[in-house]
């Protein structure tokens, strides 16, 4: 299951860091004089094994830190280190190794698929890009993966518009592991499916980290979602992080009121517990305001 | 509450050629109801709310839908320009999409408000900025001079819910109206419909893949599936025993603050069926745990078991042991 070429000296240890980000800070000129402050002063660690929780909603600044983590933004000050290395400072070709061991699975799988390409093209690509294999490894490669992700060697042929929301999504995370990454980022990347094909999807993805040993970065406006399948979380807002902390410390006793906030506004399937909610929650913002 | 319907849908059927995704939907909306269409994509529920709009482009429609006793699929196309927007209002997920980025919001509000009743251009604009109010858009008098691009995501759908109401519809469709915005803003946006049944007895047919959002808001829930309604029954005894095998499996996978962290969630296997290559017999059948052969045989029809309308061959069998299940527990 291990790419060719990857010789780990010694099994890396579970628990130990592999990303840690120190003091980002971005800010973005929007224009007219105007700034936005994207990443004010973030910090955090993401220990190798573990799927780190980000939360917070549109504009929080979530997909500006995944994207500072995997060295595709250009920082104003701070350092990322991944498993060792201060990405900010590498050249060319150190960055490309290290892409190798990083992987990204977006929202929206259509948009993330090219159309004109089969399945088994579209997996393959990261392995040409880096030149692994040949022809025959390859496709060897591209069954081992489809199986990983329970898609048939049925779906081999097919094109994306060919396949439900679901499959497609199933066929970009199998092209996220092509190159045995050690760090996926998952950013929203289980929001646009319905509700049988998510949970479908969450399943398949906490069985492939406990097979092959990943680390998740786990993106998400949705904390009920996080809260399955994180074991550290960190909250978002306004690019400032406001409470981070294990699964247990922050659902089970939220210190802000921002956090407290986001959870008091999860929609609960149950009816009685569901209107009662709202009724609270509608009563505390009328104390509020 | 009264019990004067409003909408009365009979034996709604939609089709483009051969398919057919919708096959056969019936249901009645009181005044004040707030009905909750569930199901996920593909289910048909969207085309169904369209095809009462009579927005379903290139589709067949057959039955009939009645808007306060008129059968709106016998209408002319200009007579039914006046009951859209009139009689009967649709909200859409994406509210940007639904208005034009180059005009204000004003100019946009008052030109809905001038097609149904008022032609006076300062009453109409009055008109907008107290349906702004109204919502909840703070300061409208200097927001109906702004255009869409300067409102949030849940301010849109605020203007979008405004220029909904601003015939003061009979029934209100609401299709996905939060799945775009944050938790925080959506529990507003749902708060606001709320407020505007209770005040206005508008009833509202919420159409979601959200079953915590249809837990909080709905009196009366239907559960549709490869074009048919599989469930209807009132909110609390749907997510309290589910009779049919999908809406249970669907209750079982939604993911909330209650899940079994170190379980897996219970799915249900295989994909939802595209219109046109349904399965032979009841078309839940390849993914029911529960399927027996006069399931794969023959297609079963909407009931009533145990109070609430079920289409499932073993739904009699299930209501008795769901029975039997809480006198266990009591």
């Amino acid at each position: 299951m291990s790419a060719p070429d990857a010789t780990p000296a010694a099994a890396p240890e579970a628990g130990a860091p592999l990303v840690v980000a120190e003091h980002l800070m971005k800010t973005f000129r929007l224009g007219h004089g105007e700034q936005l402050q994207a990443l004010d002063d973030v910090s955090l660690t993401i220990r190798r094994g573990e799927t780190f929780g980000l939360v917070g909603e549109s504009g929080s600044g979530k997909s500006t830190v995944s994207r500072a983590l995997l060295g595709l933004l250009p920082l104003d000050s701070g350092s990322v280190r991944f498993d060792g290395q201060e990405v900010t400072r590498l050249g060319r070709g150190e960055m490309r190794r290290l892409r190798r061991r990083m992987q990204m699975v977006f929202q929206d799988p259509f948009a993330a698929l090219n159309r004109r390409q089969s399945v088994a093209q579209i997996v393959a690509a990261p392995l040409e890009a880096h030149g692994v294999g040949d022809r025959a490894t390859r496709a060897a490669r591209v069954a081992e993966l489809l199986d990983l992700v329970g898609l048939g060697p049925a779906y081999r042929d097919r094109r994306p518009r060919e396949m439900s929301g679901g499959q497609c999504q199933r066929v970009a995370i199998a092209r996220a592991l092509a190159l045995d990454p050690d760090f996926v980022v998952l950013d929203e990347s289980v929001s646009a499916l319905d509700v049988s094909i998510q949970a479908q999807i969450l399943n398949l993805l906490r069985d492939l980290q406990r097979r092959l040993g990943l680390t998740y970065l786990f993106i998400s406006h949705d904390l009920a979602v996080i809260r399955y399948m994180a074991q550290t979380v960190c909250v978002m807002q306004h690019g400032r992080i406001v409470e981070q902390g294990s699964r247990d410390e922050l659902f089970g006793d939220p210190r802000q009121e921002y956090t407290r906030g986001l959870m008091a506004a999860i929609p609960s399937a149950d009816p009685a517990t569901e209107r009662h909610r709202r009724r609270s929650a509608a009563l505390a913002e009328g104390v509020g305001a | 509450m009264t019990t004067e319907t409003v909408l009365d849908v009979r034996d709604l059927c939609v089709s483009f050629g051969e398919i057919e995704p919708v096959r056969g939907v019936s249901f009645a909306l009181r005044r004040g109801e707030r009905l909750g269409l569930v199901g996920e994509s593909g289910s048909g529920k969207s085309l169904t709310a369209l095809a009462i709009m009579r927005l379903a482009r290139r589709a067949t429609l057959r039955g009939e839908v009645l808007l306060e006793g008129r059968d709106l699929l016998k209408l002319k196309p200009r007579e039914m320009e006046r009951i859209r927007g009139g009689r009967v209002a649709m909200v859409y997920q994406d509210p940007m999409s639904a208005l034009n980025p180059v005009f204000t919001i004003g100019r946009q509000l008052e030109e809905a408000i001038r097609l149904h009743g008022i032609a006076d251009r300062s009453a109409a604009r009055e008109r907008a900025i107290e349906l702004l109010d109204d919502v909840g858009v703070p300061h409208p008098a200097r927001r109906v001079e702004q255009y869409p691009h300067e409102f949030s995501g849940g301010m849109r759908q605020r203007v979008m819910i405004a220029m909904a109401m601003c015939a003061d519809p009979a029934v209100l469709i609401c299709d996905e109206p939060t799945t775009a915005l944050d938790v925080t803003t959506q529990a507003r946006i749902m708060d606001l419909l709320d407020r505007l049944v209770d005040e206005r007895g508008t009833a509202v047919m919420l159409i979601t893949h959200d079953l915590g959002v249809a837990a909080g808001f709905c009196d009366t829930v239907q559960v549709m599936y490869g074009g048919r309604i599989v469930e209807r029954t009132e909110a609390e005894p749907l997510y309290g025993t589910p009779l049919h095998p999908y809406t249970e499996a669907l209750l079982g996978a939604a993911v909330d603050l209650t899940l079994d962290l170190d379980q897996p969630i219970p799915t249900i296997g295989g994909q939802p069926p595209l219109a046109g290559r349904l399965p032979q017999g009841c078309s839940f059948h390849p993914r029911c745990r529960y399927a027996r052969d006069v399931c794969t045989a023959q297609a079963p029809l909407l009931e009533e078991v145990a109070g609430r309308l079920v289409e499932c061959h073993l739904a009699d069998e299930r209501a008795a042991a769901a029975k039997e299940d809480t006198h266990v527990g009591a």
